[in-house]
């Protein structure tokens, strides 16, 4: 975490702009989880959207990081707490509190690996029988940068979140892609 | 224990340190199928490189160092003799055809094999055999050089340049009847062979042909039965083969048959009677003859003042008695000593030189009884760089691209006037690194320091100018790992311990208090871990392979961890970081892999990474003693605790600091569980991590728990003056932490907090023989400081049950924000034996009401009744108690009460009032109601 280097980092582009301050506006807080199997790209995500930055080797998470970001939405400024889970299962049993309460919750998978995307589904699930019933749930289907190595069809991911009522993106953490805009749809969304 | 012990590593002697380079090939892309940057190839040469350090033979030389340069370069630096094959051949010493020559061909032929046979025995093609690469020592032993490059270089697949020179290539290379990468030991024979006639030609063949016409010459051979006849008739030399003993004559031409499936590899031609059998019987008989021979005429030169100069000036071919090294050794000494009555005492001597006595005279030059690589390394140390020796000698250079165009270019694509650009060639410059700079700098230090009395009881080396060593030690540990001198006095130190291992365990824990080496590192923390038994037994019989459920996880997590580092980084450290976790959570039936497990994993293959059995029973040794039970499918219960003690250990230190993270509700789960999970392998560097293991290897794991303190310490500020979310911002990115300032801070903590308040239910069951140890030695020992004294006098103890250490439960712990502290602490802190002048070193809060503990009360302790102690708005209510407490503070702070809980709360409500070093009492006074320590208070 600290003092490594991390391979092209890059701040350009991709983060959404912090608000000069605008008292006046509405303020809103959402706390957000996001879930997945490890190395899908959670916490590249997360990154990209806090920090603009992308780090190829970025380390496993442990336990979880909780980072916040702030981006205005018309008059509305809409804080985000996000907390940035570890990919393997057994920290949630360690740390249940990581995504209790959360209003919203991101669920990604990687579209190069079949299996993270049947992963996914049972992480949707989970969520729609344990937490909270009006819950925003979004399906990211990360590293779209990697098309030809794609192994989860767009349309059977689409079709999947249109059942189950998901916000549902193809995202690149490292090209930044659609990473501002599924969060900002949550934002719009709750 | 199979360590890599420091005095099996070859000795400097009369070797130099050569350094050769070349620049690794661009890989065409840039990004892998799995969105990761692909690996360069230098980084994959690197990785794979490091096992070539392993390899220890008398006929190959070492190697020392591998460096990754800019611009792709690789940088390698081994052991190198100025004497080669090419240099003798151009000497003219051979006498043609003589006997003479032909067993000294024998003999080198015999040792190139030796040395081909193990490199083949280790997965390894040399294919880079030619005159100048093979080098002979002072003895006239044979030192292949530069034979790791094929590979280092994974079969040539990751440079632009063939390997080897063309002359001594073998035919179905030439016919490309080989793939590029396979394996082929037959090939080093047929250059063998080639070498072997130029050396009974006594000239270099083919030396006005062009490349192309050595290649048509080689491809010639293909039709030829007898390729050694077919040169020698070229040569115009037939008769010579009348000259030459039949083995060399059947080597050469078993070398040199054309179909490589019929050619022999060097392990079968070693085997071949018909080529060593009778002649090695044959040389030993008549090295022994001569031997005597050689005493009778070398002690008749020995009054000649040239003798010396001149044996070992022509020792290669005048002399056959190099067969037994130990025949030849004591002959030297024999001539050292100018003993030549004395011939019963030869044995004498070998034996004594064998054991490695500082036998030699010759004091002017004592680096040669060091090792290479400790030579190497303090070589660094005086300033010495590698790349900036390479600058120096105008080596590095890289054109601009611009200059590389040609002059001039037909429209049929030919280009004239370009010149190629110097690094994508094989160059075989070798460097040779100068010492004398670090002569000059250990020139100081007497030659006794080289070889330390350590069973005197007060070893104190000193410099010639009067600094005592100790004194350095003193100064930051930064400024020591540099110092040369210093290091020099240590490595020598604990280059002797770690050979007594494990008769010398006490004393190499003792000087690990001091600071641990960085160039013994590896072996003192395998020490430090007890690690004993047949390791590499152990590992090798470990089922690696076979596909587990966790190998997902694994494989996704090794891409991500420490890769800033290029050895982890390469693909061979992959290959190691999976094995060795794999190896973990095969034999670890009650363990699952949790990840971090790979951070932890990553310094002890960092510093075994030749090793992996090595870095495995670290790992596995490691783990019971700091993680105990961490990595259980469900560890929550022990996980918990631990925060819950690191809590209270800030509580105890820190309360403003608690009590401000408490009211914005930043606990220890939120992100602790990372730090001790992995023991802040997860959190640091590795050279952060280096530093502070080499302190928590000298204790228990409750150590970790100061660790955590000590970095909330460095970081207060910013946390005192920080909201919920700034906090939790500020450990997503670990702020820079001062290392060197943090492990102070831990011992600090360490040693300034009572024993039982660091106490875990789960704690390993037994503290192992190593942290005994520690206690015995009083790792922290200081007045101040705890430590395990003699028990106090007590005329009826109490049921020493009662006053002993003891964890409570979770839940329990979960609810109280102060520490508890046990009976046998507090009689320590008590310390009744203690004279009127000596300050009491804790102030005592009985918090019972005035009539109990008007009845009886530790001596000493003052009376704030948790009833009456505190107003409506929590705050003390002014007394001549609260004076003296006031006046205490600083001290620990023992609240003391009944079985109730009213002690638990007082010590809350003061914690809430910012009294730092608070602990209650456990089972509060009733455990010394069957002493004599209570006594009636004086009344004011």
């Amino acid at each position: 975490m600290a003092n490594r280097q991390s391979g092209g980092s890059n701040t350009a582009g991709g983060g959404a702009q912090r608000p000069n301050g605008a008292p006046q506006n509405k303020i809103c807080q959402f706390k957000l989880v996001l879930l997945g199997e490890s190395a899908v790209g959670k916490s590249s995500l997360v990154l990209r959207f806090v920090k603009g930055q992308f780090h190829e080797y970025q380390e496993s998470t442990i336990g979880a990081a909780f980072l916040t970001q702030t981006v205005m939405l018309d008059d509305t400024t809409v804080k985000f707490e996000i907390w940035d889970t570890a990919g393997q299962e057994r920290y949630h049993s360690l740390a249940p509190m990581y995504y209790r309460g959360a209003q919203a919750a991101i669920v990604v998978y990687d579209i190069t690996n079949q299996e993270t995307f049947a992963r996914a589904k049972t992480w949707v699930k989970e969520l729609q029988r344990q937490a909270s019933p009006n819950i925003v749930i979004a399906l990211a289907g990360n590293k779209s940068d990697l098309s030809a190595k794609r192994m989860v069809d767009h349309d059977e991911a689409y079709a999947y979140a249109d059942e189950n009522g998901l916000l549902f993106m193809e995202t690149s953490a490292k090209t930044a892609m659609n990473v501002t805009d599924i969060f900002l749809a949550i934002g719009m969304f709750l | 224990m199979k360590m890599a012990l420091p005095w099996e590593d070859r000795r400097l002697g009369s070797a130099q340190f050569g350094v050769v380079f070349f620049t690794s090939s661009q890989r065409q892309e840039t990004c892998g199928t799995n969105g990761l940057p692909l690996t360069p190839n230098s980084i994959r040469i690197l990785g794979k490189s490091q096992y070539l350090k392993s390899l220890n033979h008398p006929n190959l030389v070492q190697y020392v160092d591998v460096i990754r340069a800019k611009h792709e370069r690789i940088v390698v630096v081994s052991e190198f003799h100025s004497n080669n094959l090419r240099k003798l051949i151009k000497s003219g010493q051979i006498e043609l055809g003589t006997i003479n020559a032909s067993s000294e061909i024998l003999k080198i032929g015999r040792q190139i094999l030796s040395g081909l046979e193990y490199l083949n025995k280790h997965g390894i093609t040399n294919r880079n055999l030619q005159l100048e690469n093979i080098m002979l020592d002072e003895e006239g032993n044979v030192k292949m050089f530069n034979y790791g490059l094929y590979y280092m270089t994974n079969c040539g697949k990751f440079i632009t340049f063939p390997i080897g020179s063309p002359k001594y290539f073998a035919p179905e290379i030439l016919h490309h009847n080989t793939k590029k990468g396979q394996l082929m030991h037959y090939c080093d024979t047929w250059s063998l062979g080639l070498i072997l006639v130029e050396l009974v030609l006594g000239k270099e063949l083919w030396v006005d042909l062009k490349l192309s016409e050595i290649i048509i010459k080689i491809k010639g051979f293909r039709g030829s039965s007898n390729v050694f006849k077919s040169i020698l008739e070229e040569e115009g030399q037939l008769d010579i083969v009348q000259k030459l003993s039949p083995g060399v004559r059947t080597l050469i031409e078993k070398c040199l048959i054309v179909d490589p499936v019929a050619r022999p590899w060097p392990k079968q031609l070693l085997k071949d009677m018909r080529i060593f059998s009778q002649d090695v019987q044959v040389d030993s008989c008549k090295a022994e003859c001569d031997l005597q021979d050689e005493i009778q005429l070398d002690s008749n030169v020995a009054m000649d003042s040239h003798a010396h100069i001149f044996r070992s000036l022509t020792l290669p071919f005048t002399t056959n008695f190099s067969q037994s090294c130990s025949v030849d050794e004591s002959h030297d000494n024999q001539q050292v000593n100018g003993d030549d009555q004395n011939r019963s005492n030869l044995q004498y001597f070998s034996i004594e030189k064998s054991a490695e006595m500082p036998l030699s005279t010759d004091t002017s030059d004592l680096l040669k009884g060091r090792s290479l690589k400790e030579v190497y390394y303090l070589w660094q140390l005086a300033g010495g760089d590698v790349i900036a020796e390479l600058k120096r000698q105008g080596l590095t250079r890289k054109k601009p691209a611009v200059l590389s165009l040609p002059n001039s270019m037909t429209l049929e694509g030919e280009s004239s006037g370009k010149s190629k650009e110097r690094g994508l060639l094989l160059d075989q410059t070798v460097i040779i690194l100068p010492l004398n700079e670090l002569r000059k700098r250990l020139n100081d230090i007497p030659a006794e320091d080289y070889y330390p009395l350590l069973e005197f009881p007060q070893y104190h080396p000193r410099s010639e100018n009067g600094i005592f060593v100790e004194e350095t030690s003193t100064l930051p540990l930064i400024i020591r790992e540099k110092d040369i001198e210093y290091q020099f006095h240590r490595i020598v130190l604990f280059d002797r311990l770690l050979g007594s291992y494990p008769f010398t365990k006490s004393v190499i824990y003792k000087e690990a208090i001091l600071d641990i080496p960085p160039f013994f590192r590896a072996n003192i923390w395998s020490c430090l871990l007890g690690i004993d038994g047949d390791v590499a037994h152990n590992y090798y019989s470990i089922d690696k392979e076979t596909p587990t459920s966790t190998d997902r996880q694994i494989e996704v997590d090794i891409p991500r961890c420490h890769q800033y580092d290029e050895l982890l980084s390469s693909p061979t450290g992959h290959q190691k970081f999976k094995r060795v976790l794999k190896a973990w959570v095969v034999s670890n039936k009650e363990y699952v892999y949790w990840q971090g497990l790979d951070s932890l994993c990553a310094p002890f293959l960092y510093l075994n990474f030749n090793n992996e059995a090595m870095a495995y029973s670290c790992l596995s040794a490691f783990i019971p003693k700091y993680l105990y039970n961490f990595f259980l499918k469900d560890n929550s219960v022990i996980i918990q605790e631990f925060l819950a003690k690191f809590s209270q250990l800030i509580a105890f230190h820190d309360p403003q600091l608690t009590n401000h993270l408490d009211s914005i509700g930043f606990i220890p789960e939120l992100y602790a569980i990372p730090w001790f999970l992995t023991m802040f392998s997860h959190v640091f560097p590795l050279h952060k991590i280096f530093h502070l293991w080499d302190k928590l290897l000298l204790s228990d794991s409750s150590f970790s728990l100061c660790i955590g303190l000590s970095i909330l310490f460095q970081l207060r500020e910013s946390l005192l003056n920080s909201g919920f979310n700034e906090c939790i911002l500020l450990f997503s990115d670990m702020p820079e932490i001062n290392i060197e300032r943090c492990v102070k801070d831990s011992v600090e903590v360490y040693c300034n907090t009572p024993r039982s308040a660091l106490c875990r239910k789960f704690d390993p069951p037994c503290t192992t023989q190593c942290s005994d140890l520690g206690r015995q030695v009083t790792l922290y020992d200081s007045d101040t400081h705890f430590r395990t004294t003699d028990k106090p006098p007590l005329k009826s103890s109490p049921s020493t049950d009662a006053l002993k250490t003891e964890a409570i439960s979770l839940a329990d712990l979960k609810c109280e924000k102060c520490t508890r502290i046990s009976g046998e602490d507090f009689l320590e802190l008590l310390d009744l034996t203690r004279s009127k002048f000596q300050q009491p070193k804790m102030i005592v809060i009985d918090v019972r009401n005035h009539e109990d503990y008007n009845r009886g009360a530790i001596p000493g302790s003052i009376n704030m009744p948790f009833v009456t102690a505190f107003a409506q708005d929590d705050s003390l209510i002014s007394c001549s108690e609260l004076s003296i407490l006031n006046a205490n503070i600083g001290k620990i702070i023992v609240v003391v009460g009944n079985r109730g809980d009213s002690a638990v709360k007082f010590a809350e409500k003061i914690l809430r009032l910012d009294y730092p070093k608070i602990c209650v009492l456990h089972r509060g006074i009733d455990i010394f109601r069957s002493s004599d320590i209570l006594v009636v208070p004086t009344t004011v």
